[in-house]
């Protein structure tokens, strides 16, 4: 029950207004990560470590506050991350969506357990989640001898290990604007 | 001991979970449906990519102004810095300034003889049309910008048509970069040379064979070509546009040759896309009617 408690009291004490900000901080973080993710900072995004910023806000909000963040909302942003990166159409809406399913399925265990854990399960989705990705790519693009392979495979692997990095400093920001958000509720 | 949290209310209600589960079935077949249209109906998924991205490059533009403001601030600062250092030496350079600008001047009487030579046409053909970058996508296969320049920009040729439009050529100051994909009413969407669908009639070298370069979804650009001999073209050759294509300016550079054996391959010379606080350059080929209010609003 000590695990419990302080989720039942955070829920006691949250006012309204805080119930509104649990919906909408998701919601703003999602699009500043959107936003910062899509606008070019001057470099060749394919050629240095530019991290997926959606994916690590995507998987946090979908442990922290599952009951907020629907699977419309990953569909959503998903959507338009394919607009913006000029990927198939629902490409990326169906690897955001398998990831806020994970999140979700496993947020009652994980939001009580430390920032190692929780990192260990984004690193397995963000696995699928490029693999998915790469896969519908070279299956979309047509015969595989007919587009860059390697230099894909690779691409894939590096935004893999600097979205797994960039999971740690976006949790500890996001964790701090949790805080002040009343706790979620979980099914028994 | 159970780490499970108090039952929402809203789970009370069974018809609630099975809304949940209804709408992610439905969700995953609406991605399926929507990766199949794209694959073999791409020209109607289109109009919705530019629909939405019109939509969106306004409110882009408006959430990326802090940070464009506190980059134009930091590039003005750094600028300042390097404008103070160089004004010492600007002042000893002045007059080695005077001797190169009478060879400038002996040079360009030479470079209008050579073209009246070989019949090139004058400049001033081309006009130029700046567009900020606003969103770059990071798809390797099909990589893409999109700029700020649409059919609503105010920019039409003398005869009334309007100047933007798909196909033109966009530059910036290391080369060519791609050609405008897609145009909407406030945004354009550019499609990069290294997009797997590009193709591009280049020149190669000094002794400008004539070649083609391919994009491959990858950094570098292939090229092939059926009019060189064995090791006429050497790493290092440049790549510079041909007179075919009327959208590309002819003689511009568009990379160097960086491998020949087993396949060409080109690096090309703008590979990297401006940054935030940068524009590239629409070449528009006629005699222009610029709205000018328009113009100062770019």
């Amino acid at each position: 029950m000590s695990a419990v408690a302080p989720l039942i009291r955070r829920a006691n004490q949250a006012s309204p207004t805080s119930y509104l900000y649990a919906f909408t901080l998701p919601l703003l973080s999602m699009f500043l990560a959107v936003v910062l993710g899509s606008i070019p900072w001057g470099v060749n995004q394919n050629s240095l470590f530019v991290p997926d910023l959606l994916a690590p806000t995507l998987f946090f909000w979908g442990v922290h506050q599952p009951r907020n963040v629907s699977i419309l909302i990953a569909f959503a942003f998903g959507l338009i991350t394919d607009i913006i990166d000029n990927t198939p159409l629902g490409s990326q809406a169906l690897a955001y969506m398998i990831m806020l399913l994970i999140a979700k399925s496993q947020a009652s265990t994980l939001v009580h357990l430390g920032l190692f854990f929780k990192w260990g399960l984004f690193v397995l989705s963000i696995i699928l989640f490029v693999a998915l990705k790469l896969l519908v790519s070279l299956g979309f693009y047509g015969h595989l001898a007919t587009v860059a392979t390697w230099p894909a495979a690779l691409f894939s692997l590096q935004l893999v290990l600097v979205t797994s990095v960039a999971y740690v400093g976006i949790h500890l920001l996001l964790a701090a604007v949790n805080s002040a958000l009343p706790a979620p509720y979980f099914s028994r | 001991m159970s780490f499970r949290g108090p039952r929402s209310p809203e789970e009370d209600k069974p018809l609630n979970i099975w809304f949940q589960r209804f709408l992610t079935v439905i969700l995953f077949l609406i991605c399926l449906l929507l990766l199949s249209a794209d694959r073999w109906f791409p020209k109607q998924t289109e109009g919705l990519r530019l629909h939405v991205t019109d939509t969106l490059a306004p409110l882009v533009a408006l959430s990326s102004g802090p940070v464009r403001w506190g980059r134009e601030r930091f590039l003005g600062f750094q600028a300042y810095v390097q404008a103070t250092e160089l004004a010492s030496q600007a002042e000893s350079l002045s007059a080695e300034i005077d001797i190169l600008t009478l060879g400038i001047e002996q040079r360009d009487n030479l470079i209008s003889e050579l073209r009246k030579n070989i019949n090139m046409p004058p400049d001033g053909l081309e006009n130029y049309l700046s567009a900020r970058v606003l969103i770059q996508g990071s798809n390797l296969f099909r990589p893409n910008i999109i700029v700020n320049v649409g059919k609503e920009d105010g920019t039409y040729f003398a005869n009334g048509d309007n100047a933007v439009r798909a196909g033109l050529a966009v530059i910036t100051h290391k080369g060519l970069l791609g050609r405008l994909q897609s145009v909407g009413s406030n945004a354009s969407s550019v499609r990069l040379l290294t997009d797997k669908d590009s193709a591009l009639p280049v020149l190669v070298g000094e002794f400008r064979i004539r070649a083609t370069v391919f994009g491959m979804g990858s950094p570098l650009l292939t090229l092939t070509t059926e009019e060189a001999l064995p090791g006429a073209i050497r790493i290092g050759d440049r790549v510079i546009t041909s007179s075919i294509d009327p959208d590309i300016p002819f003689l511009f550079r568009v990379g160097e040759v960086v491998q020949t054996s087993p396949d060409i391959k080109v690096l090309p010379s703008a590979s990297d896309i401006p940054e935030l606080t940068g524009f590239v350059q629409i070449v528009l080929k006629d005699d222009l009617d610029i709205n000018t209010e328009d113009e100062a609003n770019l």
